[in-house]
Formats: C-alpha cells, structure tokens, sequence
C-alpha cells in the first residue's frame, strides 16, 4: 500500500513537472546582446510548413540581429491568445503571428493593440486588417484561379470532365476552391466536389469514391499537396496515371512527384522566404512606422515538369 | 418478452440474426436508397473499395468489442495507430525489413496496450481518463516520430494494400480473419464467457476464481496488438505515414460503430455481429456520401442523423429480450 502511494506521489511529480516545462514552451533565439529588437513569434502547429516558416525567421533574425522569442499555438485558438498575452508581458517589440485559424485572429489582434505592440501575420489574415502592422499573405483565391487557368490552358479547349477534392468546409478551402471554380472556362465541367477535410488519408477515400462514381474524369484539383499525394495513391493504385492532378505546396516531395508527373501541375511557394519576408518587414516597420498596415502576397510559381528548377526552396 | 419470443419462433429465425434486424433493416433500406440514386453504388468494384475501406476501422472494432464486453474501454486506439503507421514508416524508409518493420509495429501496439491494462488495473484509474491520457500523449509521439512531416513508406507494404485473392482485398480477408476470432474468442472461449463475466460484475467474477486482473490487462494488451495490426494495414493502403493520419477521428469512429451494433458501453454484453454492421452502416454512409455528392456542410448532419436512427432502432430491438 504504501509502496503504491509512493509510486503515485513519484508518478504525479513527474507529470508536473513535464506539464510545468511544457508550459515553458518558449525560447530564446538571436544574441539578445546585439539584438536592435526583440520580436515574438507565435507559431500556429510544429509541421513542415511551420519549421520551415520558423527556419526562415530566425535566419533573417541572425542577419540583423533581432532577439526571436518563440512560441508555438499547436493548433489551439486559446493557446494562442495565452501565447500572444505572454510576448506582450515579455514587452517584445513586435510580433509576428501565423494563427492557428482565422477566427482567433481578431481576439489576438486586439490584445496586441491594446499593449500597442505592433503584430505582423504570416499567410493568413482576417477581415479586418486595421489594428495589423503588416502581413504578408497567402491568397489562395488567386491560387485557385491560377490552377482553373493552367487547366483552361493544358486541356486547350477540349470538353473535360474536373473534380475537386476540397479541404474542410470554412474560409480557406472555400476560398481555393471558389476561385478555381470562377476561372474555369466553358469547356470544362466539375462533376465532382467533396470534401477531403485536408488530411491525405480522408483525400484518398474520396478519391477512392471519385473513381467509381466518375472514372472518367480527366482531372481533379486538391487545394493541398498532403490531401495531392492521397488522391495520387488512389489512383495510382487504380493503376490510373491518366488524371491529371493539380495541387498547391512546393516541398520536396511534391517538386519530385511533379517533375516525375505524377503530379501534373504544383503551384510552389516557400514558408522559408515568407519568413524571411516577415523579419525584414517587421525591421523595417519598426524603424519606419507606417499609419497603413503593409501587406504583400507570397509569391507563388506555377511548376509542372519541365520547370520544376524554377520553383522556391521551401525550407531554404 | 414472451411475444417477441413467439415472433422468433414463428419466424424460426436464429436469435443472433433477430437480434440485429432493427440496425440490419437500416443498413438495407440505405442500401437500397443508395442503389437507387446511384448506379454505381450496388456494382461489385464499388462494394469491394467499401470493404477495404472499412477493413481498418473492422479490426480495430472487433477487438474493442471484446475489450469492451469485460467493462473496459480504450480511446487511444486510434492514437495507438497513428504512431505504429508513423514508426513502421520510419523503420522502412530508414531500410528495415518490412516483416521486421511490422512485427516492431504489433510489439509497439501490445507495449501501449500493456501501460493501458496496468494503469487501469494497478492504479485503479477508470479506462476512460487511463487512454484519453495515453491518447494525448500518442498523438504527440505520433508527431514527433514524423517530426511534422509526411514519411513515405516506399513500396514494400504495397502489395499488401492493393493485393487480392480471388477479386477479394488482402486488407479485407485480415479483417474477416480478425472479426472471425473475436467472434469466436467470445462465444466459445473460456476466455471470452470470463470477459462478458468481469464486464458484467468484476467482483463476483473475481469471487468465482477469474483472474480479473491477469484477464483485462491481456484485452488491452490484445487490443494494442490490432492496433498496430491496423497501422500496418493503414500504412499498406496510404502507403505513407502522415501528420493527422488516424487518431482521435478513427477512434471515435470505432467506438461508434461498437456502441451503435449493441455492445454496451457498461460491459458484461457485446455483440460481433453487432459491430459488423455498424461498421458496415459507417462506411456505407461514408461512400455513400460521396457518391452522391452530399454538399460538405450537410455531411456531419447526414451521418450524424444516420446514427441516431440506427442506434435508436437497435436499442429498441435490443431491449425486447432483457
């Protein structure tokens, strides 16, 4: 008996203080010495495309130098705002924030405000842009567009039949897909729009699905290279080489599956110079404040297999 | 009782078939709602995509069952299976042996069903609060084995998750194997009469000479085994480990699928047949869905109604005989 409660005390101990250093999530990056500023960056998750994002800040903050203290949401809305009140007790001069979604946003946004700590977003931003100092955005809309127009182009008038497997219903899946839906041109028809909720294993289910409702489709847009390499594992274990997919990233991977063809068409961008981006915006803005919040579109590129060399390194 | 036991006997239908006609007469009037407003829905390559799709959730299913019919419950399953898919990937990326890579996968699985069964047994703690906890801490063991990234599996698990034998799916014939032996363990096992006995009263199975602890830590360890059994098939049919693959989704969809074909969620009654068809009813109305292209904000609601009706009309079937 009092073995156990021994155990249990040790055990509760342990849990504690894991819980205590994982609270501590922060750190330090960047000579805070010869740092001219101190920026907190708030990450939204730990996944590739957030590493890279981070990978590209604190290269930039090394050049400066900026201090770079960090945090990391891991896809919780409330977290983020507790990691947003932190930077503004740790009195950072700036901040920069890629938001678990859009819905967190404006909360995260007044609180900087009110501390009058200027913010700066990465890739996604919300309706209302005036409290921001900047941000550099991904609009996806356009990326949409993009891909319906390479569509337009490749199938060069010829009577096709189109797919989509699209993200979780809410505004960024919404917004890739309305917009690829607006360019298309007359000739080719959307015979399928599902839902693959951004998760690859979701994606080839429906993609699965897709082949015995419509096996003739010529092509299908998937407004993520995750939920891509799901609908090419589908098909390719169909024995499908046939469909032509269109997707949105630019890792690695997805470069290699695109000069090889299998993905027909990628439009790249880098989480790396968004980074890069963001701290050389963020200095600035902070030597030269502007009454107008600054915000640019991450550059895309439109690869498929004859120019994948032209695409961005995503990770540096 | 007595009318429902004079229908049986006028309809000289078996118990194990009437006891499921309520969630079965759903199951076939979607079917044929489906076959109806698809032409594609009822052709063999559309059943089969159905079948293997399921195969993973009817694995996980099957063993749950069991588990659950000696009063136990595990929410980590699909956690479980989120690092077996991520770890069995590493190992073949970094060149391990594929049965190798896959038997580590089946001892990871029984590792974690083995801390369940102890933290559930030793320390007393419910089974609920034990794997939503372990749950937790496996869907961030699941990340950082990927370290936030895809890992490919390469082609060594392919032929396992594409493969037939006779037009019938690999994945699909695992799956039947599994259901075959749960159903089995349950109805004609020492071992499975004494899980239905812990589940319906842990004390007086205790008293009546059943090793309850010995018993339940083996269900949790025997539900981890399929839980990496269901990774390395989930491996074989993406073919490679990804951030958000599995987890709490599939768990939950597991435990719907057992709770909706009968078994209790108290224990001391399960029911294999019962599970079966709501794995079948859960992955028809998946495919379904698609099929008939079912606008995204409207899916949750269809599923959601879906399982209502059916777990009503189980529930009102299922209560004539008690």
């Amino acid at each position: 008996m009092m073995k156990s409660r021994i155990l249990t005390a040790a055990l509760a101990a342990t849990a504690a203080t894991t819980s205590l250093a994982a609270c501590g999530s922060g750190s330090d990056s960047g000579d805070s010495d010869d740092a001219a500023y101190a920026i907190g960056f708030v990450n939204a998750d730990s996944l590739d495309f957030h590493q890279c994002l981070e990978a590209g800040i604190d290269d930039q903050a090394q050049t400066v130098p900026v201090e770079v203290v960090h945090a990391n949401s891991a896809r919780d809305p409330a977290k983020e705002q507790a990691n947003v009140e932190d930077m503004i007790v740790r009195q950072v001069d700036a901040i920069v924030l890629q938001t678990v979604n859009i819905d967190s946003l404006e909360g995260a946004i007044a609180k900087a405000v009110a501390a009058d700590i200027p913010i700066f977003l990465t890739s996604v931003g919300g309706p209302d842009m005036a409290g921001v100092a900047g941000a550099e955005l991904s609009d996806v809309q356009h990326t949409g567009e993009v891909s319906a127009e390479w569509l337009n182009e490749d199938s060069a008038g010829q009577d096709v039949d189109v797919a989509i497997i699209a993200g979780a219903p809410g505004a960024a899946s919404d917004l890739f897909v309305g917009g690829f839906k607006s360019a298309l041109g007359p000739h080719a028809t959307v015979v399928f729009e599902q839902p693959g909720m951004f998760q690859r294993a979701k994606a080839q289910e429906v993609a699965e699905n897709l082949l015995q409702s419509n096996p003739d489709v010529d092509y299908v847009f998937v407004p993520n290279e995750e939920m891509g390499f799901g609908a090419l594992t589908a098909f390719e274990n169909a024995g499908r080489s046939d469909i032509k997919i269109i997707t949105n990233g630019g890792t690695e991977d997805g470069l290699e599956a695109t000069s090889e063809g299998r993905f027909a068409m990628l439009v790249a961008s880098s989480p790396y110079e968004l980074g890069v981006k963001a701290v050389s915006t963020m200095v600035d803005l902070l030597e030269n404040p502007t009454d107008e919040p600054v915000i640019g579109q991450i550059p895309t590129t439109v690869v498929t297999k004859d120019n994948v060399d032209d695409a961005p390194s995503y990770c540096g | 009782m007595n009318s429902i036991s004079l229908n049986r006997a006028t309809l000289g239908l078996p118990p194990a078939l009437t006891r499921h006609a309520g969630l079965a007469a759903v199951l076939v009037l979607i079917c044929l709602y489906l076959s109806v407003r698809s032409e594609v829905f009822a052709t063999t390559p559309n059943l089969v995509n159905v079948l293997r799709q399921v195969a993973v959730m009817a694995v996980l299913a099957a063993g749950l069952t069991v588990l659950m019919a000696a009063g136990g419950l595990d929410f980590s399953l699909g956690s479980q299976v989120a690092v077996v898919v991520a770890v069995v990937a590493r190992l073949l990326e970094s060149g391990t042996h594929v049965v190798i890579a896959s038997i580590c996968g089946v001892l990871l699985g029984a590792t974690f069903g083995l801390v369940n069964g102890l933290v559930v047994t030793v320390f007393k703690v419910a089974p609920f609060v034990t794997t939503l906890a372990t749950a937790t801490v496996l869907d961030g063991a699941a990340l950082i084995a990927m370290k936030g990234q895809s890992v490919s599996a390469g082609g060594a698990l392919t032929d396992l998750g594409t493969g037939e034998l006779l037009g019938i799916p690999y994945l699909l014939l695992i799956a039947v194997l599994v259901i075959g032996g749960a159903a089995a363990t349950l109805r004609w096992t020492r071992f499975g009469r004494d899980a239905l006995a812990i589940g319906g009263n842990a004390v007086a199975a205790r008293l009546g000479g059943i090793p309850v602890l010995r018993h339940t830590v083996m269900l949790y360890v025997a539900n981890g085994m399929l839980a990496g059994l269901a990774g390395i098939m989930l491996l074989s049919r993406l073919g490679a480990a990804s951030p958000g693959t599995a987890g709490l989704h599939l768990e939950l969809t597991v435990v719907a699928a057992v709770v909706i074909g009968g078994t209790a969620l108290h224990g001391g009654n399960a029911t294999v047949a019962g599970t079966v068809l709501g794995v079948l009813l859960l992955g028809i109305v998946a495919n379904g869905i698609n099929l008939l292209q079912i606008d995204s904000f409207y899916q949750s609601v269809a599923v959601g109604v879906v399982l209502l009706v059916a777990a009503v009309v189980n529930q009102l079937r299922h209560r004539g005989p008690h």
